[in-house]
């Protein structure tokens, strides 16, 4: 059978660059083919989904050399208008991709563009938007969908060229879980019922992984390892885990596993392969006697929040009869889909959206009374993109820009020597001291977070916000951050984190706050957050795989959540002591 | 501004009649405005463009307000500066030392009036025309290549994602401590720092946009289709031909 895809020996180096991003790399995807592509960022992923159709050398100049051949045609000596109805591109940004402001007409667009009659295209619009589940969207306007509705458009906008593959390009980092896991049904259901071919560049795959044909592993341009996710997750999960990749929890639990001694007739890569795994031989332990304690009992309150509201200005309420305190001290991760007020509290609490009389007490005082400008004396706020907050020219400058201002000292003036000391080291705990006098805009996208983190807090904060802070980052990088709030927290601050990685939650964070069409639905221990579950339901939360697989071999309920690696090793460490 | 300056989703005759024939309006409006030196006939084209967009438009007197208003600043300085600079011989009454002719008043009015009408029907225009169908109408009707006329359209679609951004930034920017220091040396620093961000991001989606937009075919041919088609209101066209006859009318009186 001939390749619907083909690369072979092909090397690119985008222009003004020297070293080449795709290495004499060769590649063959077939037809009807579910093909996962994942590495670290860098490793050029993405510039191998834009060989396909023509995007590279066409739009994006450069020199490449090799073979490209796409449903039996050679991309390199076409142009992109014969390609197109071979192939559909979804991107990450939903708002940089969709270039219409109805609905009906970006799902046209393309068909449009390549002259396919009015009366075909209505067929095609039906038949689009139905497939992604968007009918009676026709007439609505495209930027007031929420993130998730964007993406599906996005999807049906190239399904209507009747593509035979679909590629989409970390097409769900800017998705809630809950969403996420949709675009990846729909993905199941376009390979199964219609017959794509899909190819997949994916950081999070938890949910996903187990859906591909086949797993390709590509780094510094070329191919490492490819097979079934399963050979991938049984042989190579160390070279995944090096690089810094997501891999499956349940995947990673195994390996643990193995190392303990433990084997598997078949390696399990979902919680249901898992289940039957160790059913059984797993014994029913889950009694953990002494769980550590996460919350710190007895500490102040430091922000208080008392039955606050908001409502946007066409009336629809954004928080509603929101109160609760946070302690001291507290790693907090405020969860729930978007849309669902986490932003929009977090503003409050920070005076960006100023608060009403006797709602919000920082440290017992009112900040309703308080000047935004002064609210950064108590609380550093970290903006989901770094960019927007920086301000200085070096990064050095960047540092200790809030202590040039607090103690106003001009641009140009000579700095005293220990706001020096101070900006070197909080540059050395992030690692970035010999990056000092490089651009903010010119680093890496985890360092760039991991500066305006230590930048926001350089005025001595003890309370610091992040709005989704690990947004599109691969793993090692998103835990970098997180340790880097670890740090904090010990320091005695208290942390405040929107987020969706709930992996990432449940590892770091001790308590959660739910929040669900602007109202306040759980705060309490992350743990036990996951024994109820009809605030997961509510909440749309997707629980982490550990956490099912543990109620499903408990014989009873469970007492306490079961939601990290180390908690469910623990259990079985409890077993052989009781031995 | 930009809100101002919008195309209003509403059901009225303007908004019934084809961008085409609209342009010819105020085409006819432009030839009208600039035969006439005089006030009288100036506010009187000024109603009558005011009144098709209250009656015929249906737009709302705030609406048209805020869509004139930097103008209406704009002209009356105008007027005050014309009323003292223009010569004149007939002498109105003095202001302290300056003396206010007749002819310069008159000629001021004229002048204001003039630019105000323009405005005022370019806004009609504006906010009865549904972008979509001036596309269409540019390409169709006026053989404009698609790919100029679109990209008009699609720099329309990313105003409001960029003016989120712009909150965004400057939310961000506050907090940081941009805006505390003062001097005009600052400001400027501070422009440099608030457009950078918003530089990058919007480059990196344009990017992005042109890249998707290539994919899906645009420009593969010289020419496309549309899903969309042009009504052509019977009752638009009577309207619009009434006003060319007139403008000729009018016109050739003035010189014959």
């Amino acid at each position: 059978m001939t390749p619907i895809i083909e690369l072979k020996n092909l090397t690119y180096t985008y222009e003004d660059e020297t070293e080449p991003v795709l290495k004499n790399l060769s590649l063959q995807i077939h037809e009807g083919e579910f093909v996962l592509i994942v590495g670290p960022s860098g490793s050029g992923k993405s510039t191998i989904c834009q060989t396909f159709n023509g995007i590279i050398p066409n739009v994006l100049d450069g020199e490449i050399e090799g073979e490209i051949i796409v449903d039996g045609k050679e991309v390199l000596n076409l142009e992109l208008k014969d390609l197109s109805t071979s192939m559909g591109l979804v991107f990450q940004d939903p708002d940089a991709q969709l270039c219409n402001i109805y609905v009906e007409d970006e799902v046209a667009f393309a068909p449009e563009n390549l002259k396919v009659e009015p009366q075909e295209i209505h067929h095609r619009i039906k038949d689009a938007l139905e497939k992604v589940g968007m009918q009676g969207y026709e007439t609505r306007k495209v930027f007031e969908l929420s993130g998730g509705q964007k993406q599906k458009v996005g999807i049906a906008s190239v399904l209507s060229m009747k593509p035979k593959i679909l590629v989409l390009d970390n097409a769900t980092a800017n998705l809630d879980p809950q969403a996420t896991k949709d675009i990846f049904d729909l993905l199941q259901l376009l390979h199964k019922e219609y017959g794509h071919t899909i190819i997949v560049v994916e950081n999070k795959i938890d949910d996903l992984m187990h859906l591909a044909d086949r797993v390709i592993v590509v780094d510094d341009g070329q191919i490492v390892s490819q097979g079934t996710p399963r050979e991938i997750l049984e042989h190579s999960i160390d070279i995944l885990i090096k690089m810094g990749l997501w891999v499956p929890e349940i995947s990673e639990l195994a390996v643990k596993l193995q190392q303990q001694g433990f084997s598997f007739e078949k390696f399990p890569i979902t919680v249901d392969e898992a289940t039957k795994e160790l059913q059984g031989k797993w014994r029913d332990a889950f009694l953990p006697s002494s769980r550590p304690f996460r919350s710190k009992p007895n500490s102040d309150d430091c922000i208080t929040v008392d039955n606050l509201n908001y409502r946007y200005p066409n009336g629809t309420y954004a928080l509603k009869n929101a109160s609760f305190s946070i302690k001291k001290g507290d790693f907090v991760a405020i969860l729930g889909t978007n849309g669902s007020g986490k932003t929009t509290l977090v503003k409050h609490l920070m005076g960006i959206i100023k608060p009403p009389k006797k709602t919000i007490f920082v440290n017992g005082e009112d900040i309703h009374y308080k000047k935004l400008l002064d609210m950064t004396e108590h609380i550093g706020y970290v903006f989901q993109n770094p960019e927007h907050q920086f301000v200085a020219d070096n990064v050095f400058e960047e540092a200790i820009y809030s202590l040039r201002v607090q103690q106003g000292i001009g641009k140009d003036e000579d700095l005293p020597q220990e706001i020096i000391q101070q900006g070197i080291e909080s540059l050395e705990s992030i690692k970035l001291l010999e990056a000092k006098d490089k651009h903010p805009f010119v680093l890496s996208g985890g360092e760039k977070r991991r500066l305006s983190v230590i930048a926001s807090l350089i005025l001595g904060q003890d309370i610091v916000i992040l709005d989704e802070p690990t947004t599109g980052q691969d793993y090692a990088s998103a835990t970098k951050l997180l340790e880097l709030c670890n740090r904090l927290q010990e320091q005695g601050k208290t942390v405040i984190m929107i987020t969706h990685d709930i992996r990432l939650v449940c590892k770091w964070a001790n308590t959660a706050l739910v929040m669900h069409n602007g109202e306040k639905i759980y705060n309490g221990d992350i743990g036990d957050l996951f024994l109820q579950e009809d605030i997961l339901k509510k909440a749309s939360l997707i629980e982490p795989p550990i956490s099912q697989l543990a109620k499903r071999l408990a014989s009873r309920k469970l007492e306490h959540g079961v939601i990290t690696i180390d908690q469910f090793m623990q259990t079985r460490e409890g077993v052989k002591q009781a031995l | 501004m930009s809100m101002a300056f919008q195309y209003q989703e509403k059901k009225s005759f303007m908004h019934d009649v084809d961008p085409l024939t609209k342009i010819v309006w105020m085409m006819c409006i432009s030839i009208l405005v600039f035969i006439y030196e005089t006030a009288f006939p100036q506010i009187e084209l000024f109603v009558i463009t005011l009144m098709t967009a209250f009656l015929l438009a249906r737009l709302s007197p705030k609406f048209v307000f805020r869509g004139i208003w930097i103008m209406l600043l704009f002209s009356i300085g105008f007027f005050i500066l014309q009323v003292l600079f223009v010569p004149g011989h007939t002498q109105l009454f003095m202001v302290g030392p300056l003396h206010i002719y007749k002819e310069s008043v008159d000629f001021a009015t004229a002048i204001t009036f003039r630019i105000l009408t323009i405005f005022t029907s370019s806004l009609v225009f504006v906010a009865t025309s549904d972008p979509r169908d001036i596309v269409i109408s540019l390409t169709k009707q006026l053989k404009i290549p698609y790919r100029y006329a679109y990209s008009i359209f699609v720099a329309l679609r990313f105003v409001p994602t960029l003016e989120s951004e712009a909150r965004i930034i400057e939310a961000a920017q506050t907090i940081r401590g941009v805006g505390k220091q003062k001097g005009l040396k600052n400001k400027a620093e501070n422009l440099k720092r608030f457009s950078l961000p918003l530089l990058m991001g919007a480059l990196r989606r344009v990017r992005v946009t042109a890249n998707t937009m290539e994919a899906k075919g645009y420009g593969a041919y010289s020419d496309r289709t549309y899903i969309r088609t042009i009504k052509i209101s019977k009752k638009g066209v009577a309207f619009v031909l009434i006003w060319v006859v007139l403008t000729v009318y009018l016109v050739a009186s003035k010189w014959m």
